[in-house]
């Protein structure tokens, strides 16, 4: 072999690693470049030379400067060949080294030449060349030349014109705006692409003025265009339009819809395809609209070629999230599809079904999965994970063999990220579906007796030690968490010592076999185990005593840490050793970078064992931390709700502020997350002056400004009110920022010394009843509904007024009461007349209510809805009609 | 808000996932590492797949790749998330019968390698920035060789001693290819050299 290159194992010809470009260097290339500037030029060496640069640049290589400019002069030399082969190589090479402006003059006059010459080719090319080069100057020189391009009767002039034109539309759009009288003689054009790149860019010239482009879609929507690429464009604008009139137009049928109907008959499957996507993105689309979209996307199903089958199966899997009634009748073509030999669109077949399955047809379902999970790619089996963990949550009745299937793949080979997103989705059900508890711990106890990811048995291991006490018989737990102290690497073994304390703690019956379980740790080889168990052992009191171990205990060993780690982090690196022992206290606790404001959005799930466990969402653990700390709301008592982020400001204004209503028994406290957004400035002593005017039952109690504000770093100053307790009073507050500014210089970074104190408006805030409610779901509402009893049941009836659909009535009720819908009730089927929605939570003062919601149509518009409430007080279930009847 | 069909990137790669030659049209890939990364990503996820007969597809990163194999080269053609995979698969069919036809049905790397003039002349024709230009392969590989057949054209001009430089050339590579046996060496360049001196006759 004389080749050095890479050697096949099989007997395949040698021949195939032969390359042209063998041994290839750059500096012997840009030698060669110099036949370039032979006065007898020889075009087909030149032509290899070229080719041999235009491989090096698209093998990554890259030319300096000096070597970019060099080899573009020698190649403008080429002009003076005759050769049409090597003045295409030559067009090439200019644009991939895309020559500063300087240079573009070298070449310019050749370009404008050729672009005059009666060669269409030199014509087409060379329209495309200067015009990637060129800037403005140049360019309304050229224009005249470019206007004629356009309406050139070879298409292949006309379409470079064209689609240079789309490009040039971005830098030099007052010049190209002046071309749409040719423009649109193209679009009349006869060849088919022509047509297409016309419009194109006669819909970009126009795209602002909305007339223009409502004229346009009308008038080419009753002609035909000529390509599929044309009539593809088409259906897009026409959708477009669709969306920005449907605000206006509410009567009679949608407009145009006719002609994307008329499109799902194109004769190209391009067409067809985009005339079924755009009729299933509709707004508010209706199922007789659908309908004929999903007949022949269920065609595109069982074609033979696998884009098509995928094109079909995606934009079934979306119309799944919104229609799945619709897309029932597929599901037999779809099923037929789990065993695609393209793995993309089984599982997108098969998580279209997991939306559109109904509680009967799961565990036919899970069969078939669980056949065709061993042969895909770990990627794809996280996507049908997650899927299942939402089928999970929707039909809880079906946790036992969602469960089992989920323990099952468990159990089977597996990388960490689809390892972490099953136990994840488990953890999820045994937090949100109790009767799923029990089993799921078990299950999770099996996983870590065989787990090879540290990370994992770690997390269930803490997992555990918060479930594991709570449950009807703990002592089971012991064994598996016991077991990895004998079995695991040092990380683990700590982790599980840290359970079995827990245990210990919280179970006082389990307390002596603990203590001699973590006696036998004291002789680990691990110090950071060893160190764990005795701490444990003194602070439990495993001195063979059995006491009851105390709240404070409990707090100090599990509790959560009230400081922020980067805080403590930080002391911990200044703490110099020393006779001094380390004070925890001298660590700040205010947060410094904002870890609280991530968005909580209303019904937002648990995100598995990243966050810690149980309770309503995790935020709240994080604010009531963060208040209790603070000294003038510690007395306060038990943090109620936390509200979502309400914004107070427009984006992108000076200040941006939101705020968190905190509400308790007795007060309301407003946090307010300010972000200074002005570099040049640093806010001092910001507080927000709040007038209660409007909200008479509060009374301002205290307020804790916030010291300092600088540039991009947020902070939070809060406001507290006093309010009759229990009592869930509402009312308007508008607020005003108020601080002290002191410019910054932004070279130093340093503050002047004075500052002036001024004022910032924000908007009005409202404490609503809403804001008395938690969102906390029940898993079986009908069984809860059935045990809460009829004896404060309180039923009436409303009118809601007119509403643009059942949907939008259903939603509107949902946010005014603030509670968590139930069983997937929230979401309205399309076109239904009637709709029941099933709702739950926690009134204040702990209080459970169940809400029926009962929609119906009456008239066109007019929605009514009958309410029917269930709680454990009367008092409460007249104060859900009460926000009703006011809202 | 861009509604034109756009192309991310055309890719022509080998068996082994090394470039043959690609052409990228979108900002999305600022350096040539992300570029090969995005490679190496398209290449190892389709490798095992039967892409031969029909073109294939798969999502990943929120692309949509089409993909089709022949012998050992792997075409593949990128778009948004959002676009419209048949305009893609279009697009690939375009690209891919246009270099069948360009490299008269010998699909493979050896041969792309040879005619890689064509193959860049052929990405040039297809899409401009991103703009799809041409997907009827006839008239992508129509428009290419127009010219290729220029370059076959002055053959009839040449003179020996370009003739005889073909030959030389000829004959490095079979250098390069054979075990180095005199005999054989002896004997190719002699067939060369006759070939030459024949196509220079002949026209």
């Amino acid at each position: 072999m004389a080749q050095p290159l890479v050697k096949k194992d099989d007997d395949r010809d040698e021949e195939a690693d032969y390359s042209p470009f063998l041994g290839i260097e750059k500096g012997a290339v840009l030698q060669e470049a110099r036949v370039f500037n032979d006065p007898q030029l020889d075009p087909r060496r030149c032509s290899q030379v070229i080719t041999k640069l235009l491989y090096l640049l698209n093998q990554g290589e890259s030319f300096t400067k000096v070597e970019a400019t060099e080899v573009f002069f020698s190649v403008t030399k080429l002009f003076q060949s005759k050769d049409i082969g090597l003045r295409r190589m030559v067009y090439v090479m200019i644009k991939e080294l895309s020559p500063s402006a300087d240079e573009v003059i070298i070449v310019t006059s050749s370009l404008m030449k050729d672009m005059t010459s009666k060669t269409d080719m030199y014509r087409a090319n060379a329209i495309r060349v200067l015009c990637r080069i060129t800037d403005g100057t140049l360019l309304t020189q050229i224009e005249r030349y470019l206007k004629q391009a356009i309406v050139d009767k070879n298409p292949v002039v006309a379409s470079a014109a064209l689609v240079s034109g789309i490009h040039l539309l971005q830098t030099n759009p007052e010049i190209v705006k002046r071309w749409s009288n040719e423009v649109q003689e193209a679009v009349q054009s006869r060849a088919a692409l022509v047509q297409f790149h016309a419009l194109a860019l006669l819909h970009q010239i126009r795209q602002k003025d909305r007339l223009a482009v409502n004229k346009l879609v009308s008038s080419l929507t009753r002609g035909s265009a000529r390509s599929p690429l044309a009539q593809c464009l088409l259906i897009r604008y026409t959708s477009q339009v669709i969306r920005e009139s449907a605000n206006n137009t509410q009567t009679g049928d949608r407009p145009f819809y006719d002609f994307l109907e008329g499109c799902l008959r194109h004769k190209a499957e391009m067409v067809i395809f985009e005339a079924a996507r755009a009729i299933t993105e509709l707004n508010g689309v209706t199922s007789r609209e659908l309908t004929p979209a999903i007949t022949v996307l269920q065609l595109f199903l069982s074609s033979s070629k696998p884009v098509l089958r995928f094109a079909a199966v995606r934009t079934l899997n979306k119309v799944a999230m919104t229609h799945p009634t619709a897309v029932t009748n597929c599901n037999i073509d779809m099923e037929s599809l789990i065993s695609d030999q393209n793995r993309s669109i089984a599982t997108l077949a098969i998580t279209t079904l997991l939306k559109t399955g109904n509680e009967s047809s799961v565990d036919r379902l899970m069969k078939q999965i669980t056949n065709f999970m061993s042969d895909i790619a770990d990627e794809f089996k996280i996507v049908v994970v997650e899927a299942i963990r939402s089928l999970c949550l929707k039909f809880p009745l079906k946790h036992r063999s969602l469960m089992n299937f989920l323990s099952n793949i468990l159990r089977e080979e597996g990388g960490f990220e689809y390892k972490k997103a099953i136990v994840d989705s488990i953890v999820i059900l045994i937090r949100d579906i109790p009767e799923a508890k029990e089993t799921g711990l078990l299950h999770l106890c099996e996983f870590i007796e065989d787990c090879e990811f540290t990370y994992l048995s770690t997390q269930i291991l803490h997992f555990l030690g918060i479930e594991g006490p709570k449950t009807s018989d703990p002592s089971k737990y012991i064994r598996y968490i016991y077991n990895r102290v004998h079995l695991e690497n040092a990380t683990v073994r700590a982790g599980a010592v840290s359970t079995l304390a827990k245990f210990g703690a919280m179970v006082d019956g389990l307390k002596p076999r603990i203590f001699v379980l973590l006696r036998r740790c004291l002789f680990d080889t691990d110090d950071e185990v060893r160190d764990r168990a005795t701490l444990y052992l003194n602070t439990l009191g495993g001195d063979g005593a059995v006491v009851e171990t105390g709240a404070d205990v409990k707090e100090f060993l599990f509790g959560s840490l009230d400081i922020p780690l980067v805080n403590l982090e930080n002391s911990l690196k200044n703490y110099e050793a020393s006779e001094k022992p380390f004070d925890i206290n001298s660590v700040p606790k205010e947060v410094k970078t904002q870890p609280l404001t991530e968005k909580k959005a209303p019904g937002k799930k648990p995100t598995g064992l990243g966050a810690p466990p149980p309770g309503p969402p995790t935020t709240v653990d994080a604010y009531e931390k963060l208040l209790s700390s603070i000294p003038q709301f510690a007395k306060f008592g038990k943090l109620f709700k936390s509200s979502a982020p309400v914004e107070l400001t427009e984006a992108e204004t000076e200040y941006a502020v939101s705020v968190v209503k905190h509400i308790f028994d007795g007060h309301v406290v407003f946090q307010y997350n300010c972000t200074n957004t002005v570099p040049e400035q640093l806010l001092e002593n910001v507080t927000v002056i709040v007038d209660a005017s409007e909200a008479e039952e509060f009374a301002e109690v205290a307020s804790k400004p916030l010291r300092s504000l600088p540039y991009d770093s947020p902070g939070q100053t809060f406001v507290a009110f006093e309010k009759p307790d229990g009592v869930p009073a509402v009312g308007k507050f508008s607020n005003m920022l108020r601080f002290i500014v002191k410019e910054v210089d932004p070279s130093t970074g340093e503050a002047e010394e004075d500052g002036v104190e001024d004022e910032y408006q924000l908007e009005d805030l409202e404490v609503v009843a809403a804001d008395y409610i938690l969102k906390v779901g029940v898993s079986n509402f009908r069984n809860a509904w059935e045990s809460m009893g009829a004896d404060f049941e309180r039923v009436d009836e409303y009118g809601l007024g007119p509403r643009d659909s059942l949907a939008e009535a259903v939603n509107a009720v949902i946010d005014l009461l603030g509670m968590q819908p139930c069983e997937g009730t929230e979401a309205v089927p399309p076109n239904s007349r009637s709709h029941t929605c099933l709702l739950s939570g926690v009134y204040i003062g702990n209080v459970k209510v169940l809400v029926r919601l009962q929609f119906g149509l009456d008239g066109p518009k007019e929605v009514a809805m009958k309410l029917a409430v269930r709680s454990e007080d009367e008092i409460v279930s007249d104060a859900i009609h009460e926000i009703v009847a006011s809202g | 808000m861009e509604l034109c069909p756009s192309i991310k990137n055309i890719l022509l790669l080998d068996s082994e996932g090394n470039r043959v030659a690609v052409k990228y049209y979108s900002d999305d890939w600022p350096t040539n590492s992300a570029k090969e990364a995005f490679e190496r990503a398209v290449f190892t996820k389709t490798q095992k797949t039967n892409a031969r007969t029909e073109a294939e597809i798969t999502m990943f990163d929120n692309y949509i790749v089409v993909y089709k194999f022949v012998q050992d080269l792997h075409f593949f053609v990128t778009g948004g998330e959002n676009e419209n995979e048949i305009i893609l698969a279009t697009v690939l069919q375009g690209f891919f019968d246009a270099v069948g036809l360009l490299l008269r049905g010998n699909e493979d790397k050896r041969e792309a390698l040879e005619n890689l003039d064509l193959i860049l002349l052929c990405l040039d024709e297809i899409v401009d920035g991103g703009i799809i230009l041409e997907t009827d392969a006839n008239v992508i590989a129509g428009k290419v060789d127009s010219h290729s057949m220029d370059v076959g054209a002055p053959l009839s001009e040449q003179t020996i001693t370009q003739a005889l430089a073909t030959a030389r050339e000829h004959l490095t590579r079979s250098l390069l290819q054979t075990e180095y046996i005199p005999d054989v060496t002896l004997m190719s360049l002699q067939a060369c050299i006759l070939d030459a001196i024949f196509v220079a006759d002949s026209t």
